[in-house]
């Protein structure tokens, strides 16, 4: 008789699990504080311009942020699955991910930029203006100091968000902790799922709480400003310290010759390695592995968008799936 | 002594062809206290944005130091001016120090200049500079801040101050403490100030001269005392609004 594993072990082989697998953890952990870094890194350094833009011309911003707003409704796996498919930004790997992330970021570093600048007492920027401000001066002065509690409110929904859509981001290739629960979910096996998950939400709960910490310390009156220069310091100096870990755990995926591909299941794994081993051996070619990209339809669009050079196929499967011919049945 | 503000004609109406102002005629000379009273919307407000150039009037100009405001670049214009405002407006995520040195600060002062100028500044306004420097603006009470406002508005000794109801948010009295303080100020500094306000009593206590604002029109432009004993049922109505008219109390000049 087939024995189920006991509920309360989990925890036990969960641990296992991550000291028998914690350089390959470590690597996902790292590959997913950069994608969601440097994701939000693009948002703020390209939604806070355009939310000013916004807040200042308001037909403009209410045409952006209807886009933004457009965007963040596509479910991020379609969109993941759709950019797999367009030229010169698209494929497989971390750069379209990159792109998706920044994609559900802009729009609430924008929105809140728009609001918190909105939202600045009208005595403030009347003294500013009456007092002989230019608009650069008033903007930098007086309306983003008051308004950075509310951007930074902003930042810490996409970067949360971020996290999150982050693990969905292994379907294309892009790795990070998603590749467990991908993982996990093929071979149904919840220990890996939650090697994965749990992770991932520690990091958006630590992700929230330090954002959190920052964006109270912003509030005018909150706090003295030293503290909160100390505050914005500490917090570039901890997002530098993990980009330069993380760079570092990444450099042996990046200026890479052949692209294997495969599928999100243990046999495709397999094949894919096989075949990646057997060209670095036979040639000098180096070889780039995007394993576990989610599924027939993601592989077929990178290898026709030029993203991967070759995966492993089954002939029925291509038949049907890629050309899309008829089944023909043996005669009885 | 020479005119240091001067409107001539001037009417304002707003984009939609309201009329704000109609025939406003006027001028304030240096080192002079004018108030104008008038009941809210009456465009008393909008005088003064007209002043430091916020507006420029429909027909008619008003001159700056004997130059039109449309001649004069805004910017420049604006930091010759002080501004105080009834909300104060003090920056809430600058130091009182801070705030006070913005507009020596956006003049390129050297910065113990500023240092200098703002101890003074809060001297002279009553709080002590060791103190308040470093305090935030929601650590005062609404008459520290205003004079703070106040401080702020003589930052970089501009010949114009312009006065929105400055005490208008204050207890009575926090106001009359407030004018006591404004009076004794003004005795040493000697600005030109023109001051907006609804209440007839402020104007009563502070004003060299007094102009009454009604319909857009500016009906009445004289001393205290002859305002005090006008006929005109516009300006009458002013003075019966008054608790017992209070005898006149101004330091003589």
């Amino acid at each position: 008789m087939r024995r189920c594993r006991p509920y309360r072990s989990y925890p036990v082989y969960l641990i296992d699990f991550w000291i028998s697998h914690r350089a390959e953890m470590l690597g996902a952990l790292a590959q997913h504080v950069v994608l969601t870094l440097v994701a939000t890194a693009t948002a703020i350094a390209i939604g806070v311009p355009l939310g000013i833009v916004a807040a200042r011309r308001p037909r403009l911003g209410a045409a952006l942020l209807a886009f933004a707003n457009i965007v963040q409704t596509v479910p991020s796996l379609a969109m993941f699955g759709f950019l797999v498919a367009v030229p010169l930004i698209g494929g497989v790997g971390a750069r379209s991910a990159l792109i998706v992330l920044f994609l559900y970021a802009l729009l609430p570093v924008m929105r809140n930029t728009v609001a918190g600048i909105h939202g600045i007492e009208r005595a403030a920027r009347e003294a500013g203006v009456a007092m002989g401000m230019t608009a650069r001066q008033l903007l930098l002065q007086v309306e983003l100091p008051l308004a950075m509690p509310t951007i930074v409110a902003g930042v810490r929904v996409a970067a949360v968000v971020g996290v999150g859509a982050a693990t969905i981001a292994a379907a294309i290739g892009a790795g990070g902790l998603g590749d467990y629960i991908f993982r996990g979910l093929s071979m149904t096996d919840p220990t890996v799922i939650l090697a994965g998950a749990v992770p991932a939400a520690l990091l958006a709960l630590a992700v929230d709480a330090t954002l959190g910490w920052l964006e109270r310390g912003l509030t005018p009156g909150a706090a003295r400003q030293r503290r909160v220069t100390f505050r914005a310091v500490a917090a570039t100096a901890i997002a530098i310290a993990l980009i330069v870990t993380a760079s570092f755990a990444l450099s042996g995926r990046w200026g890479t010759r052949v692209i294997i591909g495969s599928k999100n299941f243990t046999e495709q794994v397999i094949l894919g390695e096989l075949l990646a081993q057997t060209i670095e051996r036979a040639t000098n070619l180096r070889v780039d592995r995007r394993l576990n990209l989610g599924g027939t339809f993601i592989c077929e669009e990178a290898l026709r968008a030029g993203a991967i050079d070759a995966y492993v196929e089954y002939t029925g499967t291509a038949l049907t799936a890629i050309f899309h011919q008829p089944v023909v049945p043996d005669r009885a | 002594m020479a005119a240091s503000i001067e409107f001539e004609c001037v009417h304002y109406r707003l984009s939609s062809g309201v009329a704000v102002l109609e025939d406003v005629s006027f001028t304030v000379e240096r080192g002079e206290v004018l108030v104008l009273v008038g009941r809210s919307g009456v465009g008393k407000t909008t005088v003064l944005r007209l002043i430091n150039r916020l507006l420029l009037p429909s027909a008619g100009t008003v001159r700056v130091e004997g130059r039109p405001t449309t001649e004069w670049d805004p910017i420049a214009l604006r930091r010759r001016i002080g501004y105080v405002l009834q909300e104060v407006g003090l920056f809430p995520h600058m130091t009182i120090g801070r705030n006070i040195a913005v507009v020596p600060h956006l003049e390129g002062w050297p910065s113990d200049r500023i240092r200098a100028r703002c101890a003074e500044l809060l001297e002279l306004v009553g709080l002590d500079p060791v103190s308040y420097e470093g305090r935030y603006p929601h650590e005062l009470s609404g008459g520290q801040r205003q004079r703070v406002g106040f401080a702020r508005a003589l930052a970089a000794d501009p010949p114009v101050v312009l006065m929105d109801e400055p005490f208008g948010a204050l207890d009575p009295l926090t106001r009359s403490e407030m004018h006591r303080e404004f009076r004794r100020i003004q005795e040493r500094v000697r600005k030109t100030v023109v001051m907006v306000t609804h209440d007839m009593g402020e104007a009563f206590a502070l004003a060299t001269r007094l102009g009454v604002l009604a319909e857009g029109r500016l009906v009445a432009l004289d001393t205290p005392e002859a305002i005090a004993c006008a006929g005109d049922p516009r300006i009458r109505m002013f003075l019966e609004a008054l608790p017992p008219v209070p005898v006149v109390s101004r330091v003589s000049h």
